[in-house]
């Protein structure tokens, strides 16, 4: 009895162990991201690295905020990212989600409440626009956004990635919607409301976590983006992706200012995560199975 | 009016898509057949199928196909035995296991910019943290990033950490619908861990190991960041990072000729649409419209 109860918290002690190490191993580079931007040029390229002791410094954020001179000076000025990029990629990013959202409501609403002619096969070739990579589709819409002047504009950008987006999320939603008992807007109906009141009063705060699975992939899609605002961007529009490749000179890579760069970067992909963790792996398997 | 409305309630969303994604692809469809060059001042000129032909026989492609199926494979296999493994481990009883999941979610929703950027540091040769490591445990270090056969495994290493916890979530979530009855039937049977796996946690997961591998399988052919990021060039050295992705960029900037890209695209297109038909054949059988 005695070996048996041994046996089984010795399993439970590997198990944990093994749970906190595959949670070390997916959270470490960003921890130690965070932690780089807190050091000193010299700490970063000593050898041993140092993991934990090192004297915390401010510079690599004062460069950010100020530009100021500091140890370490990336060749492009760290203003520039807080007064430029960011604010290119926040309003990108947000417009983006709007469209998207608004679009994909309607579109999934007619999928999944009406039956008519073609509705299958326009369902079907949402899934395969949603099969083209970012990449193969590049050079099409750089050559489209060129021809329409839209080149090196923010809405040159929200175009095609609400494009993507809608395609995307529409079968999100969907899985969403297909939950959802038809009474619930039956009754509405019923009761006097129109289709449009019984879907905006009704059905969609019933779709609330759906809707905030779409919001955030949408967001995160156009955050995200590195290719396609590689290949649409020069000067004005650039936005927080494309600012990694400025990091890199004669001497070497500016690690410091990097790492702040990439901290700031992932702040609101923190959030959203946090925020909707629950939902999330539902929306990725359209409803498939409930995560 | 009323037959109508379902499809005006499709006007919004697909006017967007037309102009912005099937527009661009019928102009460049037509384009690839033409050599056009308004940037070094050649103007359009039609030639058939050359473009496609120069594609096909450029040795670059060949390299950029090659790479693309040894960083592929390998990294696939590994998502998968990892993700398998993590997904079992978690879905334990454990304490503190939403925060386990939470920060497995981290890295999935990373922008691969970033992801890349920090496995730059990690891989370094002199000062990165991975050869610390390597070095504790007796070996030496590797030149990750410079030399030109760990180009491929750097690439793969960034890619299953970043990818590795798609996989195992969507697999956890199989696990976890898994019917408590039926498990415990099989204890009462007396069936062990792996007749238990092997007769009912499999068959139940296969499906879901079909959507999360072939989710993968899609977006690991359009990898174009990780390369411009951790190499700072978009060929690896000596063209061993060189991926379809970065080829397509390498010749849009380096040709300067729309239809020469445009033909590169449709390629590519053509390539991922075979890959996946597999997988939206599968959807169109199991979902339910």
């Amino acid at each position: 009895m005695n070996v048996k109860k041994l046996k089984k918290k010795v399993s439970t002690f590997v198990i944990y162990v093994l749970a906190i190490f595959v949670a070390l191993v997916f959270a470490f580079p960003i921890l130690y991201m965070i932690s780089i931007s807190f050091k000193r040029s010299l700490d970063i390229v000593t050898w041993p690295p140092k993991i934990i002791f090192f004297e915390p410094t401010l510079d690599n954020w004062l460069w950010f905020l100020f530009s100021a001179d500091v140890t370490a000076m990336a060749p492009q000025e760290g203003r520039r990212i807080i007064e430029i990029y960011l604010p290119n990629s926040i309003i990108v990013a947000t417009v983006t989600t709007l469209l998207s959202v608004s679009t994909i409501i309607l579109i999934a609403y007619s999928l999944a409440r009406f039956n008519y002619w073609g509705r299958k096969p326009i369902a079907f070739s949402l899934i395969v626009i949603r099969m083209i990579p970012p990449v193969a589709a590049a050079v099409p819409i750089y050559i489209f956004v060129n021809s329409i002047g839209l080149r090196d504009t923010l809405p040159g950008l929200i175009g095609p990635y609400s494009a993507f987006n809608i395609a995307f999320g529409t079968w999100i939603l969907y899985g969403f919607f297909k939950e959802l008992p038809v009474e619930v807007e039956e009754s509405a109906l019923v009761d006097g409301c129109t289709r449009m009141q019984a879907l905006f009063r009704i059905i969609l705060p019933l779709l609330a976590p759906g809707l905030a699975v779409v919001a955030v992939f949408s967001f995160i899609f156009a955050w995200n983006d590195f290719i396609i605002a590689l290949f649409l961007t020069a000067v004005n529009s650039k936005t927080m992706p494309i600012a990694a490749l400025g990091f890199y000179a004669e001497e070497g890579v500016f690690w410091g200012p990097m790492c702040a760069y990439g901290t700031v970067y992932i702040i609101p992909t923190i959030i959203f995560v946090a925020l909707v963790q629950k939902y999330i792996i539902k929306g990725l398997t359209f409803g498939a199975v409930k995560g | 009016m009323l037959k109508k409305f379902p499809y005006l309630l499709l006007l919004p969303g697909f006017t967007v898509i037309v102009t912005f994604l099937l527009y661009p692809w019928y102009i460049s469809f037509i384009m690839s057949f033409y050599t056009n060059s308004p940037i070094l001042g050649i103007s359009m000129k039609p030639v058939g199928l050359k473009n496609y032909v120069e594609v096909l026989t450029d040795p670059l492609f060949m390299i950029a196909i090659k790479n693309t199926l040894f960083f592929a494979v390998p990294s696939l296999m590994l998502e998968f035995i990892l993700g398998l493994g993590i997904a079992l481990l978690y879905n334990r009883e454990l304490r503190g296991s939403r925060i386990f999941r939470t920060i497995l979610l981290l890295p999935m929703m990373m922008a691969p910019v970033v992801a890349a950027l920090m496995f730059r540091l990690i891989l370094h040769t002199d000062y990165g943290i991975l050869n610390y490591f390597l070095e504790l445990l007796g070996m030496r270090k590797i030149p990750w990033l410079s030399a030109p056969q760990y180009s491929i495994p750097s690439l793969i290493i960034v890619e299953v950490w970043n990818n590795t916890p798609f996989v195992a979530f969507i697999l956890l979530a199989g696990l976890q619908a898994i019917p408590q009855s039926q498990l415990e039937a099989a204890k009462i049977d007396g069936a062990n861990v792996f007749q238990t796996f092997r007769y009912i946690t499999w068959p139940w997961l296969l499906p879901l190991v079909v959507i999360a591998m072939l989710f993968r399988t899609v977006f690991i052919l359009r990898t174009t960041d990780f390369v411009f990021i951790l190499f700072s060039s978009i060929t690896g050295v000596g063209n061993s990072a060189l991926l379809l992705g970065p080829y397509l960029y390498y010749y849009t900037y380096r040709v300067w000729d729309l239809g020469f890209s445009s033909a590169i695209s449709y390629i590519l297109l053509i390539i991922t649409l075979a890959i996946t038909s597999i997988y939206i054949r599968y959807l169109y059988r199991e979902m339910k419209f």
